[in-house]
């Protein structure tokens, strides 16, 4: 939701029943590719895998699921809009609304900052228990900062 | 940032919904910039002194103080 409100939003109700068509295509392939994880996890599951592959199979089957009903969900909520000119003149407004841009992108900013903030945490006690989460944590932080300084030189440029 | 465009509205009898809708925003975005908890881009107080058919200066009071320009 964070990311569709930071996307670019439509000038005219015409522009954005476009923009909702071509929406309608790419939650047919996420229907598909939920479906897809779920018959995997499936298969998966029927192998003798242990109590990993088990767990794991149960995520994916979850994971899915989750993929397979929101994109279908998307796609009936569409459906109802581009009948709807009043609902859709309503849902673009809301989607280019200015405060909602700026709402989404402090949000994203937070979120970032104290994930990194709870990552280096992690990272600094996780050193003394186990070298796998800290490693893994340790590629995230870097992973964060490298991101952070690379878009900031695109975006100084950009702007 | 200081506005009247409450005072504006009130005055020419207009809904925060029929600004909301002339403008392109939402209703709760006029409502927040009425009460001051939002300040409006560029474009948005152009778009709402052309509404009224006044000047940004008009309707925005731009407090220097406030600011820490002065």
């Amino acid at each position: 939701m964070l990311i569709q409100t930071l996307s670019q939003g439509a000038k005219t109700d015409e522009e954005y029943k476009n923009k909702l068509i071509s929406g309608i295509k790419r939650d047919r392939v996420l229907c598909i590719f939920g479906v897809v994880t779920i018959i995997v996890a499936l298969l998966w599951m029927m192998t003798d895998n242990g109590v990993q592959g088990s767990f794991l199979s149960g995520v994916f089957t979850g994971t899915g699921a989750v993929i397979f009903f929101f994109a279908l969900k998307h796609i009936l909520k569409t459906k109802k809009m581009l009948k709807n000119e009043k609902l859709l003149h309503a849902e673009r407004l809301k989607e280019s609304d200015e405060r909602n841009h700026m709402i989404a992108e402090k949000a994203m900013y937070w979120a970032g900052v104290i994930i990194m903030g709870v990552c280096y945490v992690v990272m600094l006690v996780s050193g003394f228990f186990n070298m796998a989460v800290f490693w893994s944590v340790w590629g995230m932080v870097m992973t964060y900062c490298i991101l952070a300084a690379v878009l900031k030189k695109y975006f100084e440029k950009k702007l | 940032m200081e506005n009247c465009i409450q005072e504006l509205r009130k005055e020419r009898k207009i809904t925060q919904n029929e600004l909301a809708d002339a403008v392109e925003v939402t209703r709760q975005t006029i409502i927040s910039l009425e009460s001051g908890r939002y300040n409006a881009s560029l474009i948005l107080a152009h778009k709402i002194a052309q509404y009224f058919d006044m000047t940004i200066e008009d309707i925005f009071i731009f407090n220097l103080e406030e600011e820490n320009i002065c």
